[in-house]
């Protein structure tokens, strides 16, 4: 009786990890390379903290985030990020990337069943300060929300 | 609410403006003028501009009624562009007799625009190429909404007609 | 490549139905380089290329004007640039959409309710910071970085269609 409520436990618990998650499983030797969490309760928290400034594109971004992840090591992981994106090919969509003299940057997304995109992650390499970062996020990923980016550049 | 300031926020206006005047008078330089004399008029209301809502909508609705005037007066309503009026290509093809037939069918999709009555003619310019919403557009024309929408449908409508239908059967 | 979902726009295009976001990613396409078009979609490209803003004035109409107000001549109204004659005027959706991939424009329709994470387990996540506004600071970093990203992006998109424009002169 006891084995079929664990191995239902089990079968319920088939959650996929986030993108960062795959990539500090990797990395988990190497105390280098460091992960940020920012949980939904959280996440939850800083939306009402800054409720006064509702027009700010950054907090109108964060209102539909799930959850955000940020990974940091040095310059040369970038190259190992993109490669665990290329063995899991089937379950990200490559955007456009850039390269200028100073940086280099990549992102991809990924759908639910259902077609809704509902994460996202953004490789950047700085270069010049041989500093990487991965941006990963999870939420309401739809065309507002990148409206809400896109809107916010400061150049 | 922000100062108005001609500079920045007027002038800056004068492509969108110039496209409006050109597209309802057909004629480059009767449309520069429209432009010149509109902004001349925004700038003699400058004692009001902190009433208005939008200096913008303001700025269009101006040029469009100058550019109405023009016509009626000059008649130009059967006229066609001028011979040295160019409309630019965006037909990004490497290929030059691609390019070239590109290039045709663009020119056929604006004569058919350019015999729209005049609404529709406004609506589908201040739509399709300057992206306004049809709350703004509706503003400019002093019409509804709803008849904002009727307008750029029936101008839409003719273009697939007029032009698409003749591409499909290799006119 | 599955151009359904281009068809079904312009199909809503013709009975008046898109909104601006989903004209501007018509416009997007459509002027991109004409190999990238599938055959079957090519009639449609001369009308949306009518749509690009194509006509301007030059900078002397600028001086004209303000010297008839009676203003400086030295100081200069803010002129639009080749890059932006020539390029649609992207929207940020659209621009978005091509800078990701076309297929995030599927998402037209603004999820309302809560944010979505689907099978993500969140119980696991361990929350780095106590503080709300540390944490806050991070993420608007974060944030930040991709929106830069976004213009770094679409500027080196801009980039190459100005040299392809400037190939064709």
């Amino acid at each position: 009786m006891l084995m079929a409520l664990l191995c239902q436990a089990v079968a319920f618990a088939q959650h996929s990890p986030d993108f960062a998650e795959k990539f500090m499983t990797l990395c988990s030797n190497d105390s280098t390379v460091k992960c940020i969490t920012v949980s939904p309760k959280m996440m939850e928290q800083l939306v009402r903290l800054h409720e006064d400034s509702r027009s700010d594109n950054i907090v109108q971004a964060i209102g539909k985030l799930k959850s955000a992840r940020i990974v940091t090591g040095s310059a040369c992981y970038y190259q190992k990020a993109i490669e665990l994106i290329a063995r899991n090919k089937s379950r990200f969509i490559a955007g456009k990337d850039y390269q200028t003299e100073e940086e280099q940057g990549a992102f991809f997304t990924r759908k639910n069943k259902k077609g809704d995109t509902v994460e996202f992650i953004m490789l950047h390499a700085d270069i010049a300060g041989n500093k990487f970062t991965i941006v990963n996020l999870t939420g309401d990923i739809d065309d507002e929300f990148l409206c809400f980016l896109f809107n916010n550049k400061t150049f | 609410m922000k100062k108005i300031d001609f500079r920045t926020d007027i002038l800056p206006l004068k492509n969108e403006l110039y496209r409006l005047a050109l597209r309802i008078t057909l004629n480059t330089a009767e449309a520069e003028d429209v432009v010149q004399e509109t902004m001349i008029k925004v700038w003699n209301r400058r004692e009001s501009w902190h009433e208005i809502e939008s200096i913008e909508a303001f700025c269009l609705t101006i040029c469009r009624n100058l550019a109405l005037d023009r016509n009626r007066r000059a008649e130009l309503n059967n006229a066609s562009l001028d011979e040295g009026y160019d409309p630019a290509d965006h037909s990004y093809s490497a290929n030059p007799e691609e390019q070239a037939s590109q290039r045709d069918r663009l020119q056929l999709v604006r004569k058919i625009m350019e015999q729209l009555p005049e609404k529709q003619r406004t609506c589908i310019q201040l739509r399709d190429v300057e992206g306004k919403s049809y709350k703004e557009i509706a503003t400019v024309l002093e019409i509804s909404e709803q008849q904002v929408k009727v307008n750029i449908f029936r101008a839409r409508q003719a273009v697939k007609q007029k032009y698409l239908e003749q591409e499909q059967y290799g006119l | 490549m599955d151009y359904r979902f281009i068809e079904q726009l312009i199909e809503r295009y013709f009975a008046c139905e898109t909104s601006l976001q989903e004209e501007q990613i018509l416009k997007t396409f459509f002027t991109q380089d004409v190999e990238q078009v599938p055959n079957e979609l090519r009639p449609y490209i001369p009308v949306f290329a009518a749509m690009q803003p194509a006509e301007t004035l030059g900078d002397d109409f600028d001086e004209r004007i303000l010297a008839q107000i009676g203003e400086s001549q030295t100081v200069k109204a803010r002129t639009i640039s080749l890059a932006e004659r020539f390029r649609p005027l992207l929207r940020a959706a659209a621009v978005v959409a091509v800078v990701l991939t076309l297929g995030n424009a599927m998402n037209l329709s603004i999820q309302s309710g809560q944010p979505q994470g689907d099978d993500i387990n969140y119980a696991a996540y361990q929350d780095t910071f106590d503080d709300p506004s540390m944490a806050y600071d991070q993420v608007e970093d974060a944030l930040q970085l991709v929106s830069d990203g976004f213009a770094h992006a679409q500027k080196a998109d801009s980039i190459a269609m100005d040299s392809l424009y400037s190939e064709l002169k």
